[in-house]
């Protein structure tokens, strides 16, 4: 277990760190890096907004100023087209040759020249053609172009009207526009159209031109031709790209639509732009200046940048802080948990060491403190207690070291003087059997104080009270006064001298009787009262003790019972064999000796019959013939009854008997006892057994005497030995067809001396059947008979534990 | 104590006992040369020769000795035990004529060497048969050893 708790320490050790260090850091780092995130969310969109507002300005402005521009150089170009046609000299060529007052080649030689002026006049003009109301160049500054026809040309219907410049078409690697304007005959009439052939350079210089919006910054002009938009000029990033649907230009759509505004639409490349649209404000032309939203917002992303770095400053120092913080929480907690496994594993001397501070983990770790204490406190008195019952039941045997060792033990555990009072045997005193305190003087002084002045049951002191009611008593605190006032006299210099502080005492009891009392003082002055927990332990200590008492003294009884019975066994014993030798010699002596005065008197009478017969009457032999009969039969008596007495000491010597040989050796031995009679005797399986042959033979030498004996008077006798089997177990038969005798008489059967027939019918001694019974008990089997009068009788024997054999034997003998 | 040797030395107390013995003997004309004596100490005192019989030589008889068990001061079975255990004595065939039926002093009698075991009977009818037959065995069976 030990071992187990060791290995775990560590483990939960990293476990509490984890759970509290990392996840006060976690819990921080989130909340910095969700608060942060959200802190450069706003600021990004903030700083976006003025960004957007700053550019939505600056594109404004430059689309006012592009507008103007452009307007400008419109106005300009109409000026200057509206010049040329209303110079008068060309007007006058003009009406001359719609009268028909010049000739075509004079015609075309003045007007070139007047168009040649002109264009020299104005850098821009390529060329300059007049055409007739019907759209046929009738002059030039380029000969070869006079005869083309541009009566289908829109900007040449519209300049029929007024000065116009038409849109930019590009030709090789320039742009080119129609700049038209109507001549006016000299009285007014619509006579011609000048049609200009403008380099459009300067205006797309002019929308190229810087316009402070950065690189990606571009104006662009356009048209809504055919529901598409026309770029007026070349995209800058898409100088091919002339026609666009109206969806993928929603500002341009807005623009040509006469409206102004601000946009953010996706541009003709599908880039996000800021847009600024305006109307040209010359025909259905649209205006946008656009700036690509990357570099717009380009700003942004380095401030961005700043913010990142440092919301992550900010991350890291919350969560460095915050495992500064959380270690500064639990190092106090993974003390107290290491000192927590430390009492754990059984040493509970470990302390918290942080009871000094003034925080919540100072009061845990009073109050774990205070635990282990009390743990520690609890546990010393479990094992005070097991080992005072270890050492009390040791002491069992020793009555006196008993009672010196509880007082010891008591003394040591509770303090500081301990005193056994004992009721004595007449129930009137307590006796001070028991004293301690590991101060010598004072156990000495208390020692005289004690026998100098006995206690009775009856008196009036504290501890005859605590014996007679059986309730311990507490007396935390007592002043020296009051405890004289409370005890005998006798014991004020005792109470003087050790100035007892504190008093205890514990009846002493064992199956709700009071046996005595243990009486505590404590005379240290710096140690404590008593307190409820040393009532609590005294009182477990003086349970432990009175039984232990009690056991010591029934075992000194037991001892002294034993002792006296011992002795009393070898008395015994002695008295058995003395007696046992007294028989003996009885015995041994009654085949001695009673046999010889027998044998005088039938010696004697029958010499006085051989020798004085003739002096005797016949009355007179008769008697002496008696008197020799009675002696024959008390030396039978005696021989039976020495016979049945030796087979109370004689051992059963069993082995492996042939009983059919041993039952025909009876029989032959009885061959005597059946002469002149008609017997019949029938030996039937009879199996081998394991007995004493000598007393098996005594038994059926018996048995068959009898069954000779009590078939005397039948005709012809007939006597049955034979063996049956009864639950296993070989049951020995011998059966005759004699007298028989009553069954109610059973009991008397096998007694000494019981005889169920007169003595003068069937001799006998009476011990036969006794012996046979004692035999067959012997061999710890059973005899039991059948019979009824005039009908035979039957006796069965067992011969009881191991006495099967093997084998049986049929036979007949006549 | 001189005399003619004696043939048969009867080691019995009980009066009545060798009384009836000895007219036992008597009546079957066994012999006539019986010495009697009470008890076992003077039985080994007319054996070896001492006390009442010092000077007293084994030549001079017996030929057989009739041995009751039960005897004052010495009993048989020391007796018994005396004779076996001297060279000469042991070479007199004892006959233990006893009332007593007791296995152990048969054993006991037959370990010590006896050379026979008689058991007196009550009935002195078989009384006499036993001492009959006992005076045929020592004067017709058995040659007495030279000495």
């Amino acid at each position: 277990m030990r071992t187990r708790h060791s290995t775990n320490q560590p483990r939960m050790r990293w476990t509490l760190r984890s759970s509290l260090l990392l996840k006060q850091t976690a819990f921080v780092a989130m909340v910095t890096i969700v608060t942060g995130g959200m802190l450069i969310l706003a600021s990004e969109s903030f700083a976006r907004r003025m960004v957007r507002g700053e550019i939505d300005q600056r594109l404004s402005l430059a689309a006012t100023d592009r507008q103007a521009l452009l307007q400008n150089y419109i106005h300009q170009q109409q000026e200057l087209v509206g010049l040329v046609a209303s110079r008068t000299r060309l007007r006058q060529l003009v009406t001359d040759r719609a009268a028909g007052k010049i000739a075509g080649d004079e015609f075309r030689r003045q007007s070139a020249q007047i168009l040649a002026d002109a264009r020299r006049s104005a850098k821009d003009f390529v060329s300059i053609s007049i055409a007739d109301p019907h759209g046929t160049i009738i002059t030039a500054t380029d000969e070869t172009s006079v005869g083309n026809d541009y009566g289908m040309d829109p900007d040449f219907v519209e300049g029929r009207r007024q000065s116009t410049l038409g849109a930019p078409r590009r030709t090789g690697e320039t742009y080119q526009s129609l700049l038209t304007a109507p001549v006016a005959g000299n009285d007014g009439q619509f006579l011609a159209v000048v049609i200009v052939v403008l380099d459009v350079q300067p205006m797309a210089d002019l929308l190229a031109g810087q316009t402070g919006l950065g690189e990606s910054g571009e104006t662009l002009v356009g048209t809504l031709r055919d529901s598409t938009i026309h770029l007026l000029l070349p995209a800058h990033n898409a100088p091919q790209l002339t026609d666009i649907p109206v969806g993928r230009m929603p500002a341009m759509a807005l623009a040509v639509h006469g409206q102004s505004g601000l946009l953010h639409p996706r541009d003709y490349r599908g880039v996000e732009v800021l847009a600024a649209y305006r109307p040209v404000g010359y025909r259905d032309w649209g205006l946008v200046v656009k700036l690509d939203a990357a570099e717009a917002y380009a700003s942004l992303s380095r401030f961005r940048a700043i913010v990142a770095l440092l919301e992550v400053a900010i991350v890291l120092a919350g969560v460095a802080l915050s495992y500064l913080l959380a270690r500064r929480f639990t190092q106090p907690i993974l003390h107290l948990a290491h000192q927590a496994a430390t009492i754990a594993t059984g040493d509970l001397t470990a302390r918290t060491g942080l009871a000094h501070r003034t925080d919540e983990f100072g009061d845990l770790a009073r109050a774990f403190d205070k635990m282990a204490e009390q743990i520690q406190r609890h546990l010393r008195r479990a094992e005070a207690l097991a080992e005072s019952s270890h050492t009390f039941a040791e002491s069992t045997r020793d009555y006196e070291g008993l009672l010196t060792r509880v007082a010891h033990r008591v003394a040591e555990f509770v303090g500081d003087t301990c005193v056994i009072f004992l009721v004595s045997a007449d129930g009137v005193w307590l006796e001070p059997v028991a004293l301690y305190d590991q101060d010598p003087d004072a156990m000495a002084f208390a020692r005289a104080v004690l026998a100098a002045s006995p206690i009775r049951v009856a008196d009036n002191t504290m501890s005859s009270k605590v014996f007679r009611e059986g309730e311990p008593l507490l007396v935390p605190q007592v002043s020296v006064a009051s405890l004289r006032q409370a005890t005998k006299e006798e014991y004020w210099p005792l109470l003087d001298r050790v100035a007892s502080r504190s008093l205890l005492m514990v009846p002493l009891r064992v199956q709700g009787r009071t046996i005595g009392i243990l009486s505590l003082s404590r005379h240290q002055p710096e140690a404590p009262g008593y307190g409820p927990e040393d009532l609590e332990f005294a009182t477990a200590l003086a349970e432990r003790a009175a039984l232990t008492i009690v056991n010591a003294r029934l075992y000194q009884a037991l001892e002294t019972a034993k002792e006296d019975l011992e002795r009393r066994v070898v008395e015994r014993t002695a008295q058995l064999k003395a007696a046992n030798n007294e028989l003996e010699s009885f015995s041994y002596s009654v085949a001695h000796d009673l046999r010889a005065p027998l044998r005088a008197m039938d010696g004697f009478s029958r010499l006085v019959v051989e020798d004085f017969a003739p002096l005797l009457p016949d009355e007179a032999q008769r008697y002496l013939h008696l008197v020799r009969e009675n002696a024959q039969q008390m030396g039978h008596l005696i021989d039976d009854l020495l016979t049945f007495a030796r087979l109370s000491r004689q051992p059963v010597n069993r082995q492996p008997v042939h009983t059919s040989d041993l039952v025909e050796q009876v029989v032959k031995d009885l061959q005597h006892d059946r002469e002149g009679r008609a017997v019949h005797i029938a030996i039937n399986d009879l199996p081998v057994c394991q007995a004493d042959p000598a007393l098996l033979r005594q038994v059926f030498a018996n048995l068959l005497s009898n069954a000779l004996k009590f078939t005397r008077t039948r005709e012809e006798a007939r006597i049955e030995v034979r063996s049956q089997t009864d639950d296993g177990e070989p049951v020995y038969v011998v059966k005759d067809n004699g007298v028989g005798f009553d069954m109610q008489y059973m009991g008397k059967l096998f007694g000494v001396f019981q005889r169920l027939h007169r003595a003068e019918e069937y001799e006998g001694t009476g011990v036969g059947l006794a012996i046979v019974q004692r035999i067959i008990h012997r061999h710890g089997g059973r005899i039991w008979a059948e019979a009824a009068v005039d009908k035979g009788a039957t006796f069965y024997f067992t011969l009881g534990g191991d006495s099967h054999g093997g084998g049986s034997g049929r036979n007949s003998v006549s | 104590m001189a005399g003619d040797p004696v043939e048969i030395l009867l080691v019995e107390d009980n009066p009545s006992d060798a009384e009836l013995t000895l007219r036992a003997l008597r009546k079957n004309n066994v012999t006539n040369r019986i010495h009697l004596v009470r008890d076992g100490a003077e039985a080994l005192e007319f054996i070896f020769g001492k006390g009442a019989y010092n000077g007293r030589s084994l030549r001079e008889g017996p030929r057989v000795i009739l041995l009751d068990l039960k005897l004052p001061k010495v009993d048989g079975l020391e007796v018994l035990r005396q004779i076996k255990s001297d060279a000469q004595a042991r070479n007199v065939p004892v006959v233990v004529l006893t009332s007593s039926k007791e296995e152990r002093d048969v054993v006991e009698s037959y370990r010590l060497g006896v050379n026979s075991y008689i058991v007196k009977p009550v009935d002195f009818t078989q009384f006499t048969e036993a001492v009959r037959q006992l005076g045929l065995y020592w004067t017709l069976l058995n040659q007495p050893p030279a000495l």
